[in-house]
């Protein structure tokens, strides 16, 4: 008797367009046709905009610069007391 | 015999596939031709970043799961809504209630705070978004079990007098009506204006003085979970995330999708736009926040870890966007740093899933949520 061969789990990607009807099929056809055109920039154009954001941002940050109790009304101020 | 219309029927769903899948095939060669660079690459310069925020007020008072909250512009009001079907306003800085709404539904999956802070929208399960005034209540002397609004007093005590038997109900506005639940509402730039996102699939913008629809945007396949406005003021886009997987991009004026992304593994539960208003963050229940860019029209940014298995289901950034904060189903808040893609440290301190999550609006803190009917704020 031949050893039952050892079945391999692929994991497939579910296809997203599997359960749709012709209409709903027409709007994704559309859909992507719109997407093609659109007119995009590079990828290093896109990082550039939010590195170029966040670095001018950064020292006007709370979580980066450090919250103190001046500027922050959640941080209990700490009274000095003269002993 | 064969029915001819249904083998002609299969013939174009088949062809309609095909051109679909050649279609998307194309759409993601273009949009990696133009892929050049990494972010993380890019973020190898500067400094790291390794604030460690501490848990400052915790905000008790519901007996359910929180689920959403919304900051007011005031910086200091947060509204919080629950499964148990209250609606709490806070003073944050007092870590004190101010007004409690209770509604005659469970499960308030939404809730937003109106830019003059003198309203606040909810809903959930009851399928649509109503509209209530803040702080106001008139004296009414039932004092029943009714669903009411209460004013509480400064010493936490609410009198029997104080309890408005339905009248908060009569000063309720409904302005949006959906086929299914409210997952998401928030106020466009005015008091005026309402975008909900709804389990029947669709996003729509209404008007809260008529509670008229005024556009309906369908696209996606499945539950809506999320959207949010554009920060700019001039912005006419809207993004939206579902259980489809997809985050669709809106122009609010024509109704169409101009841009969606598939790069989600699962239900999107969250999105958020970054500060320009040219890229948004989403978070998913496949454990990734994943950035896209709206001009270079691709994912740029994956934020994932082998030992990070739970969904998240809400992301915020900090002010600068430099930090992504995550809330996670494994009861942490997880902190990122957006140009790097590393994970900058964990905050503890929910003892259950961390439902929502909302920076402040000036940056100064961020408020938590959580199934532990606790609201915690981070600074």
């Amino acid at each position: 008797m031949m050893a039952p061969e050892e079945v391999q789990e692929v994991e497939e990607e579910e296809d997203p367009l599997s359960f749709l009807t012709p209409e709903q099929l027409q709007a994704y056809v559309d859909q992507y046709k719109k997407e093609l055109a659109l007119d995009r920039t590079k990828t290093s154009e896109g990082c550039k905009v939010v590195m170029e954001y966040i670095l001018e941002n950064m020292p006007i940050d709370p979580f980066i610069i450090g919250i103190n109790s001046k500027n922050n009304p959640y941080i209990e101020k700490k009274d000095c007391v003269l002993l | 015999m064969a029915n001819p219309k249904a083998g002609s029927q299969s013939t174009s769903i088949a062809e309609l596939r095909k051109e679909a899948d050649q279609l998307r095939i194309k759409l993601n060669e273009d949009r990696k031709n133009l892929d050049d660079a990494k972010l993380f690459e890019m973020g190898a310069k500067p400094d790291i970043v390794n604030y460690q925020a501490r848990c400052r007020r915790i905000l008790k008072g519901h007996s359910s799961k929180v689920l959403d909250l919304d900051w007011s512009l005031d910086k200091r009001r947060i509204v919080s809504s629950s499964q148990d079907g209250k609606v709490l306003v806070w003073d944050c800085f007092a870590a004190s209630k101010e007004q409690l709404i209770s509604l005659p539904t469970t499960w308030v999956n939404a809730c937003a705070f109106a830019p003059s802070g003198c309203s606040i929208a909810c809903g959930g399960l009851d399928n649509k978004c109503c509209v209530f005034p803040v702080n106001a209540c008139s004296y009414s002397n039932s004092g029943s079990n009714v669903a009411g609004s209460a004013t509480i007093r400064p010493s936490g005590a609410v009198g029997p007098s104080d309890v408005c038997s339905g009248s908060i109900m009569q000063q309720r506005k409904v302005v949006a009506m959906h086929t299914s639940y409210i997952s998401a509402c928030s106020f466009t730039h005015s008091d005026y204006q309402i975008l909900t996102a709804s389990g029947d699939g669709s996003c729509a913008l209404w008007d809260v003085e008529s509670s008229q629809l005024l556009q309906s945007f369908h696209g996606h396949q499945s539950d809506v979970m999320d959207a949010a406005l554009n920060p700019m003021e001039t912005g006419n886009l809207f993004i939206s995330g579902g259980c489809d997987k997809r985050a669709c991009v809106w122009d609010m004026r024509t109704a169409k999708c101009v841009q969606s992304f598939q790069t989600h593994k699962s239900d999107i539960n969250s999105v958020r736009w970054f500060p320009t208003g040219e890229a948004f963050a989403t978070g998913s229940d496949d454990a990734t926040i994943r950035m896209y860019d709206l001009r270079a029209d691709r994912e740029i940014a994956c934020y994932e870890k082998k030992s990070i298995l739970f969904g998240i289901n809400s992301v915020d950034f900090s002010v600068s966007g430099r930090i992504i904060f995550g809330a996670y189903n494994d009861y942490l808040v997880h902190v990122w740093d957006t140009i790097k893609g590393t994970k900058i440290n964990s905050l503890l301190g929910h003892e259950n899933r961390v439902s929502c999550l909302k920076m402040s609006p000036d940056g100064t803190a961020f408020c938590s949520g959580s199934w532990d009917t606790t609201l915690r704020v981070w600074a």
